[in-house]
């Protein structure tokens, strides 16, 4: 008789005929499990499966082989204790994104503005000291007054761009007069009648037509010493193209006479005044003391 | 919101600082380093612009104010430079001679203009030296850049 077959014995059923069914059984369980894994691989080939048949086979595998007690709270602790350095930053995400689910579900709060407020307006402040040590002191027509320890300009404000007809050449006449000039350039201003220091007398007055301006320069000498007074005038205050003025440190002196801002500065042997009227720039230059140009200044309004 | 308020402020306060530190800078410059020029012994005042007529036609003007009546007076160079996308590219240059007008001796003022033919839809602007000194050769040059037309 074969081990593997069933005894008469005990009506079939003594010890060797216990061992005998249970090998049998257990050859009949691998049948099984070859079957089912036969049809699991079918399906992972595309072949077409039984779904309730497939769940029929599952639930036969889980008699067939019980999964062994397993407690997930537990592992899941005993994990937790074993890797505590690397999930520290993972339990403090939960606990943040919480934080905002939370802060989510709250009615929101109007925020305070006041902060915002402040920082504004202390950067206001600040940005103003920054302007006025940079040397901007006014606003004249369409201009800043500027400068550095070397130069002084008026810088516009607006974008210059002018289309103009073709300008003529620029032109160099003779007048026997400034106020000659100005006459025949069609320019009026009451601002040049002035007391020139004792012994310059009138030498020459140039002319410059430019496109947008004219420039008319008055010379007054005295020996080997000139005076120059120099009036741009423009067609209009949105093409006042200013002059850059040679300085020596430190700052440019504004002096007001008749309510008008007079930039006073040195540069070299020269003192050099200049100032805005309207669309007129004007500038005096030469080799006189810083009050004498005040008192030149000043007699342009005594008129 | 707090911490955010915070954060922004001390940023634009260390902007202020930083952009004040830079003037600060600036200033403590020996002057010879400073983009801006000295004073001139040669020089009062000068300017340079550019106006763009209807036919393109770019004239670059210049006008210079002696210290007094110097050895020579006005413009030493003009470079014509064109906008090429985000740069500029010089296009024509013209040297200031006594000859052509552009520099002038014996004189307490001195100005002209050149004209450029320009193409219509190209940007251009110029950078002209100015001079001021007792010779072509012996005196003080100052850079000017035009606006742009």
């Amino acid at each position: 008789m074969s081990e593997n077959g069933r005894s008469r014995r005990n009506g079939g059923f003594d010890e060797d005929s216990a061992q005998i069914q249970e090998h049998q059984k257990k050859q009949d369980e691998e049948a099984q499990l070859e079957k089912i894994w036969k049809e699991l691989e079918n399906s992972e080939e595309g072949i077409e499966i039984d779904p309730e048949k497939f769940l029929r086979d599952m639930a036969i595998l889980d008699d067939l082989i019980p999964l062994p007690d397993f407690d997930l709270s537990a592992s899941w602790q005993e994990f937790k204790e074993t890797h505590h350095n690397l999930l520290e930053g993972l339990d403090s995400a939960d606990q943040q994104s919480s934080a905002f689910a939370s802060e989510e579900e709250r009615p929101k709060r109007k925020r305070s503005m006041k902060p915002v407020r402040v920082a504004l307006v202390v950067v206001m402040i600040l940005a103003m000291l920054l302007m006025a040590s940079c040397g901007i002191i006014e606003y004249i027509i369409k201009a800043i007054a500027n400068w550095s320890d070397d130069v002084f300009r008026y810088e516009v404000t607006q974008e210059l761009n002018v289309e103009v007809p073709d300008p003529e050449n620029t032109e160099v006449g003779a007048y026997v007069s400034l106020e000659d000039a100005l006459e025949a350039y069609g320019v009026t201003t009451e601002y040049v009648g002035i007391q020139y220091p004792e012994g310059f007398t009138y030498k020459k007055v140039q002319v410059w037509e430019y496109s947008d301006s004219v420039k008319l320069m008055a010379t007054y000498a005295h020996n080997e010493e000139e005076i120059i007074f120099t009036i741009w005038h423009y067609k209009d205050s949105t093409s006042l193209e200013l002059q850059t003025a040679e300085k020596m440190p430190p700052d440019a002196e504004c002096y007001v006479s008749k309510g008008i801002s007079h930039y006073i500065m040195d540069n070299t042997a020269m003192v050099t005044a200049t100032w805005i009227v309207d669309t007129e720039m004007y500038l005096l230059a030469g080799g006189v003391s810083s009050v004498e140009m005040k008192r030149m200044i000043d007699s342009i309004y005594e008129g | 919101m707090k911490n955010k308020t915070i954060r922004l402020f001390g940023l634009l306060c260390s902007l202020i600082l930083l952009a004040s530190a830079s003037v600060s800078a600036y200033a403590a410059l020996p002057s010879e380093e400073k983009v801006s020029p000295h004073a001139s012994a040669y020089l009062t005042a000068y300017t340079a612009w550019a106006v763009r007529s209807s036919s393109d036609q770019v004239y670059v003007y210049y006008d210079v104010t002696g210290a007094g009546t110097v050895g020579c007076l006005g413009a030493k160079l003009i470079v014509i430079e064109m906008k090429d996308g985000s740069k500029w590219t010089p296009v024509k240059t013209y040297t200031g001679t006594t000859s052509n007008g552009m520099l002038f001796l014996n004189n307490n003022g001195h100005g002209g203009n050149i004209v450029y033919q320009g193409t219509s839809g190209t940007q251009y602007r110029a950078i002209v030296t100015i001079f001021g000194g007792s010779s072509t050769t012996n005196g003080d040059s100052r850079i000017v850049t035009t606006n742009t037309v």
